[in-house]
C-alpha cells in the first residue's frame, strides 16, 4: 500500500512538472499573429525585396507598403526598378490582383504566386493568420542561436494554405516567431524564413529584416528589408484597384 | 489583221514604254505574291506545328468554382464526351486526357525555368509520340516511370542530361505548394517562340500527383482531327451536342474570354468550355491576315498611281497616232474597233505584267523555300523541316489578276473612248 502510495505520488509530481513545461501552444500560435497585427490602426512602410541568384546580379525592388490587418487587405506599390515602376499588388478578401501599368489590366494572382522574381511569396505580405490556418502537430524546445526556443510543426486546416506544413521557431521569452520552415505537400523542405529586427510599435512588433532562403533553388536568397515604418490611419481609397490606376497617371 | 493582233503589234512598237508600264505591273503583283506567299507559308507552319504541341484540335475543359472563389479545372469522366464524338461521327486520330499546369518551375541541380508542364500519355501509338521531334532520348515506356521530356532550349538552360533528376515545384489544385522529381528521358526540338505553349511532358499520373488530383483524373480532352480544317464546324457541332446533353458550358471563346469567365462568374458544379485549334490561334491569324490585308492597300494605293501613269501614258498614244487613227477610221475602221485597240492594248500590257509579276514572285518563294534556316531557331515554328513552305495562293492571284485588269482597263478607258470619236478628216487634219 505505501508502496502504491509512493509509486502514485512520484507520478502525480512528474505529471505535474510535465504539464506545467507544457504551455497552451494554441495561445502561443494566437499570441504570434496577435503581437504582429495590427488592429487598431493601418500600418505602411518602404519595403526593400533584394533577390540574390546564383551567376546573376542582384535583383533589388523598392516598393511603398500598405496593410489594413482589420480586414485582411494589403498594397504593394512598386516604385524600383524603373521598369517595373508603377506595378501594383492588391490584396482584397481572399484575391490578389496583380496591376501592370503597360497593359492598364489587373490579374489574378494567388496567395502561393512567387512575388516579382522572388522567393517571396505574395501571401508574406498579408498579417500573420497561422492560428487561423494551422494547427499544431508537434511541439519541442530547443535553442537558435543564443535564443531559447518553442519548436512547433504546423499542419494546414485545409487544403487552400500555401504550405500544408510548417515548422516554426518561436522565442519563448517574447512569444514572436524567429523562423520558419515551409513544406510542400509531398514533405519537401521548400524555404527557411528568419524573421529579425522586430520592432515595437505600440505594443505590437513588426520585423523589420526577413530572410527567405529557396531550399529546393539551391543558392536563392530573398531579403526584405522594411523601413520608413508608419501606424497611421490610411485613407479607405488607398486598398481599391481605382488607386493603383490613379498613381499611375 | 484583227483589232487584238493590232494591239499586240503597236505594244512591241513601243517596247521601252511597254517594258516600264508592264515592269510597274508586274512589281505591284510580284509585291503581293510574295506577302501573300509568305503569309501562307507561316501560318500553314505554325498551324501544323503548334496542333502537335496542344492537347488537340478540339480541346474541351471543365472548371468547378469553390465557395472561396478558386477555380479548379478537372474531368472525371471521359465518356460523355466520347459518346458525343462516335454520334457525330467525327473523324478523329486520335483522342487525349491531359493535365495542364500553366506554371511550374523546373528545377535542376544548376538552374531554374518557369514554364508549362502537360500529364499526358506519350508512349508508342499516342499522338505526340509521333509528332514530337526528338533529338536525344526515347519515349518507349515513357509512361510507367517518372520520366520528363523538356525542349532543347529548357535542357541548355537546367545544363541537364539524359537521366539527370529534375524537381518540379508547382501548385495543388487547391493552391498548395508541392514538389514531385521526375527524371530527364527525352529532349524534343526546340520550338522557337512557341516554346511557353509547348512547355514539358510528363506521365498524366504523375503530374496528377503534383496537383493532387487522383490517378485516372485529368483537366482537358482533346480531339485530333483527321482534318484540321474541320475544326470549327465539328467544335460547334460538339458544342450543341454536349449542350443539348445537358451540360453547363461557358460562351465560346477565345482562352482569354474563359479566364475573364472563371473570374467573373459563379457555377454550381461542374461548367465546360470548348476551343479549337483556330481560337487558340485566332490572334496570330489576326496579324497575318491584317498583313495581307495591308500588302493588298499597298497594292491598290500603287495602282492608283501606275493608274495615273497608265492614263496619262495613253492620252500621249492618242495624241501621238492622232493621224494614224485617221488612217484606219478612213480605212474603214469603226469607232469601237478605234476604242477596243487602245483598251486591247492596255489589257495586254496589264496582263503580261500580271503574268511576269506572278512568275518572278513565285521564283523568289521557290528560293526561299530552298534557303536553310536552321539557324534561324527561335522561329522555326513557323517552318517545316527548317524551310518555308511554298504556298501560292490561287484565289489571292485570281483577285489580284481581275482588279489590276479592271483597273489598268479604267485607266485606259477614257483616252481610248477620245480616239475612238475622234473622226477621220479631224485625224488626218492634225499635224503632230
Amino acid at each position: 500500500m505505501k508502496r502504491l502510495l509512493l509509486t502514485l505520488t512520484a507520478s502525480l509530481v512528474l505529471a505535474s512538472t510535465v504539464f506545467a513545461a507544457d504551455p497552451d501552444f494554441n495561445a502561443i500560435l494566437a499570441k504570434i499573429d496577435d503581437q504582429t497585427n495590427f488592429k487598431k490602426t493601418d500600418i505602411s512602410a518602404q519595403i526593400t525585396v533584394t533577390t540574390r541568384k546564383p551567376s546573376e546580379p542582384d535583383n533589388v525592388l523598392q516598393a511603398q507598403y500598405f496593410r489594413r490587418d482589420t480586414e485582411g487587405k494589403f498594397l504593394l506599390l512598386i516604385l524600383k526598378p524603373e521598369i517595373n515602376k508603377g506595378q501594383g499588388y492588391l490584396k482584397i478578401d481572399t484575391n490578389i490582383f496583380f496591376y501592370d501599368p503597360s497593359s492598364g489590366k489587373f490579374a489574378k494572382q494567388t496567395g502561393a504566386g512567387n512575388f516579382q522574381d522572388s522567393n517571396a511569396k505574395n501571401s508574406d505580405f498579408q498579417n500573420s493568420t497561422l492560428s487561423g490556418d494551422y494547427t499544431i502537430e508537434g511541439s519541442s524546445t530547443g535553442a537558435l542561436g543564443k535564443l531559447e526556443t518553442w519548436i512547433l510543426t504546423l499542419k494546414g486546416k485545409t487544403n487552400e494554405v500555401t504550405y500544408p506544413k510548417q515548422k516554426i521557431w518561436v522565442d519563448k521569452a517574447t512569444g514572436l516567431l524567429l523562423q520558419a520552415e515551409a513544406y510542400s505537400l509531398s514533405d519537401r523542405l521548400l524555404r527557411t524564413s528568419m524573421y529579425g529586427k522586430y520592432l515595437p510599435v505600440e505594443g505590437k512588433y513588426i520585423a523589420q529584416l526577413v530572410r527567405i532562403q529557396d531550399e529546393l533553388k539551391k543558392g536563392e536568397v530573398t531579403t526584405i528589408k522594411i523601413e520608413n515604418f508608419s501606424p497611421e490611419k490610411l485613407a479607405d481609397s488607398v486598398f481599391s484597384q481605382a488607386y493603383l490606376k490613379k498613381v499611375n497617371e | 489583221m484583227s483589232v487584238a493582233s493590232m494591239a499586240l503589234k503597236n505594244l512591241s512598237r513601243q517596247k521601252r514604254r511597254s517594258v516600264l508600264l508592264g515592269g510597274a505591273i508586274a512589281f505591284g503583283l510580284l509585291v503581293i505574291t510574295v506577302v501573300n506567299g509568305l503569309s501562307a507559308s507561316l501560318i500553314t507552319s505554325l498551324e501544323a506545328n503548334i496542333s502537335n504541341l496542344i492537347p488537340g484540335h478540339i480541346i474541351l475543359r471543365g472548371a468547378e468554382k469553390t465557395s472561396t472563389g478558386r477555380v479548379i479545372l478537372t474531368l472525371k469522366d471521359a465518356d460523355v464526351f466520347q459518346a458525343a464524338v462516335d454520334k457525330l461521327q467525327i473523324p478523329y486520330s486520335y483522342v487525349s486526357k491531359t493535365t495542364a499546369v500553366q506554371s511550374v518551375a523546373l528545377v535542376s541541380d544548376f538552374s531554374t525555368n518557369y514554364q508549362s508542364l502537360s500529364g499526358v500519355n506519350l508512349g508508342p501509338g499516342s499522338y505526340l509520340h509521333d509528332k514530337l521531334t526528338i533529338v536525344e532520348g526515347q519515349l518507349d515506356d515513357f509512361d510507367s516511370a517518372d520520366n520528363i521530356v523538356i525542349s532543347e532550349s529548357v535542357a541548355k538552360k537546367l545544363n541537364v542530361q539524359l537521366g539527370d533528376r529534375i524537381s518540379v515545384q508547382g501548385e495543388t489544385v487547391t493552391g498548395q505548394q508541392n514538389v514531385v522529381d521526375f527524371y530527364l528521358r527525352a529532349i524534343y526540338k526546340d520550338p522557337g517562340v512557341a516554346a511557353s505553349l509547348a512547355g514539358a511532358y510528363a506521365p498524366l499520373d504523375r503530374v496528377n500527383a503534383l496537383r493532387d488530383m487522383k490517378p485516372g483524373e485529368f483537366t482537358t480532352f482533346g480531339i485530333y482531327l483527321k482534318d484540321v480544317s474541320t475544326a470549327d464546324a465539328l467544335g460547334s457541332a460538339l458544342f450543341d451536342e454536349l449542350k443539348a446533353k445537358g451540360l453547363a458550358f461557358f460562351a465560346r471563346g477565345g482562352l482569354q474570354d474563359t479566364q475573364k469567365q472563371y473570374r467573373d462568374e459563379t457555377w454550381e458544379g461542374v461548367k465546360y468550355s470548348l476551343y479549337t485549334l483556330n481560337d487558340i490561334l485566332a490572334f496570330i491569324k489576326g496579324i497575318f491576315q491584317t498583313l495581307n490585308l495591308i500588302a493588298f492597300l499597298i497594292l491598290l494605293v500603287l495602282f492608283v498611281v501606275i493608274m495615273v501613269g497608265i492614263t496619262n501614258t495613253y492620252r500621249m498614244v492618242v495624241y501621238e497616232r492622232t493621224r494614224e487613227i485617221g488612217t484606219l477610221r478612213a480605212l474603214g475602221m469603226q469607232r469601237p474597233d478605234v476604242r477596243n485597240l487602245f483598251l486591247y492594248e492596255a489589257i495586254f500590257l496589264g496582263l503580261a505584267g500580271i503574268l511576269v509579276g506572278f512568275l518572278v514572285g513565285v521564283a523568289i518563294l521557290v528560293g526561299l523555300s530552298w534557303v536553310d534556316l536552321s539557324a534561324w531557331k527561335d522561329f522555326n515554328i513557323l517552318l517545316k523541316d527548317n524551310h518555308l513552305q511554298l504556298q501560292v495562293n490561287l484565289g489571292s492571284f485570281a483577285l489580284n489578276l481581275l482588279v489590276i485588269v479592271g483597273l489598268t482597263g479604267v485607266a485606259a478607258f477614257f483616252p481610248a473612248r477620245r480616239a475612238g470619236n475622234l473622226t477621220p478628216a479631224e485625224a488626218l487634219r492634225t499635224t503632230n
